[in-house]
């Protein structure tokens, strides 16, 4: 209880050093680099093989690559794009996928996608299964993938 | 002045007469709007049913255009291991037919044709098919066969399937095979292609399955 004059102090330290890094020329300073976050992450697999569709959005500063990713669900897992030709589709891998700073990524049917091959068990809808996403700058990011009924309507 | 008079009562009713006519095109407007995708870059420069024989799963030969006459079709060319468009498009095609009425349900077929004849053997294919629909018809040919059905179907926008391979690993076939990216459709009495690319949703597409039987 003799500590107990501390508390106030503290809040009022932690306060003012807010009001400083807030303070100055307006906005605070974000160290410059990628922020990435993961959003709308979906599974559909069919005979053995699956495609993984996500939103990467970055926050940040600076531009990052998705350039590989992996899943204990699957034996290979590699990035790939659908490039459309005039009335033909060609499904082929990429080395690096930009998350352009302050901006987004998104991997849908008929554009970029991770897929899965030799999966170790068939996928059912309801399942979960983690794949982490490797990027260029940033550090790996495991993502919790629900396998969804395909089409997403 | 009798004579300018009338002129211009004439020219008053022929105004009256295209108004009327461009008031009745609005208000049909959705009645006539397109079936399908119009001005895509790969559209079908071909009119009608194509013509072509191959086998279905079962090793019978299916003649594409007498086999589903009387029917809509919806037509698509792709392969079992592709993992994109061609589950996307089938699970889209599939959802589609089930929120029609059993009915017209019933007055749909619709077909497989696989570009990956070396991989998908008509028990793959099968398999493959029948997770979406065991009634849908899966066509095996030749490369040339299947060719030269697509060019029916396309036009000069079909291009001979390619195989891009994408790993090196010796114990794994691991590639890729170029196909269309769109559903085909037709009326039962054959008119089209209809064109639905792979972003169709599936509410616009069952919605299209239904005026292409209006059509006859």
């Amino acid at each position: 209880m003799g500590w107990s004059f501390l508390v106030p102090l503290a809040v009022l330290a932690t306060a003012l050093a807010g009001a400083c890094s807030g303070g100055g020329a307006g906005a605070p300073t974000p160290t410059p680099g990628p922020s990435l976050a993961i959003s709308d992450a979906a599974a559909r697999a069919v005979m053995g093989r699956g495609a993984v569709y996500m939103r990467i959005t970055n926050a940040g500063t600076l531009s990052d690559f998705l350039v590989g990713a992996s899943s204990p669900a699957a034996g290979t897992v590699e990035v790939h794009e659908t490039v459309m030709e005039g009335a033909m589709s060609q499904m082929r891998p990429v080395a690096r996928i930009e998350v352009p700073a302050k901006g987004e990524q998104v991997l849908k049917p008929g554009g970029y996608h991770i897929m899965l091959m030799d999966l170790k068990q068939e996928l059912k809808v309801g399942d979960v299964i983690e794949v982490t996403l490797r990027f260029e700058k940033s550090g790996p990011i495991t993502v919790s993938v629900p396998v969804r009924d395909f089409p997403a309507t | 002045m009798g004579a300018l008079n009338r002129t211009r009562s004439t020219v008053f009713l022929f105004a009256l007469a295209v108004l009327a006519l461009y008031l009745s095109a609005c208000s049909s407007g959705q009645a006539d709007a397109p079936i399908g995708h119009t001005g895509h870059e790969g559209h079908p420069d071909v009119t009608g049913k194509p013509s072509f024989v191959l086998a279905d799963t079962s090793g019978r030969a299916f003649d594409f255009s007498r086999d589903t006459a009387g029917r809509a079709v919806l037509l698509y060319f792709g392969y079992t291991s592709c993992p994109d468009l061609c589950p996307t498009e089938m699970s889209t095609v599939t959802a589609a037919l089930r929120q029609l009425p059993e009915s017209k349900r019933g007055r749909v077929v619709v077909v497989f044709v696989t570009v990956d004849p070396e991989r998908d053997t008509p028990a793959v294919l099968r398999e493959w098919l029948d997770i979406f629909d065991p009634g849908y018809v899966g066509l095996v040919g030749s490369p040339g066969q299947v060719d030269a059905a697509g060019r029916m179907a396309f036009g000069s926008a079909w291009l001979p399937p390619q195989r891009f391979v994408y790993s090196d690993d010796p114990t794994w076939t691991r590639y890729a095979v170029s196909h269309p990216s769109v559903v085909l459709g037709y009326s039962p009495g054959g008119q089209g292609p209809f064109v639905f690319t792979h972003d169709t949703s599936v509410a616009d597409l069952a919605r299209d399955i239904l005026r292409m039987l209006e059509k006859g």
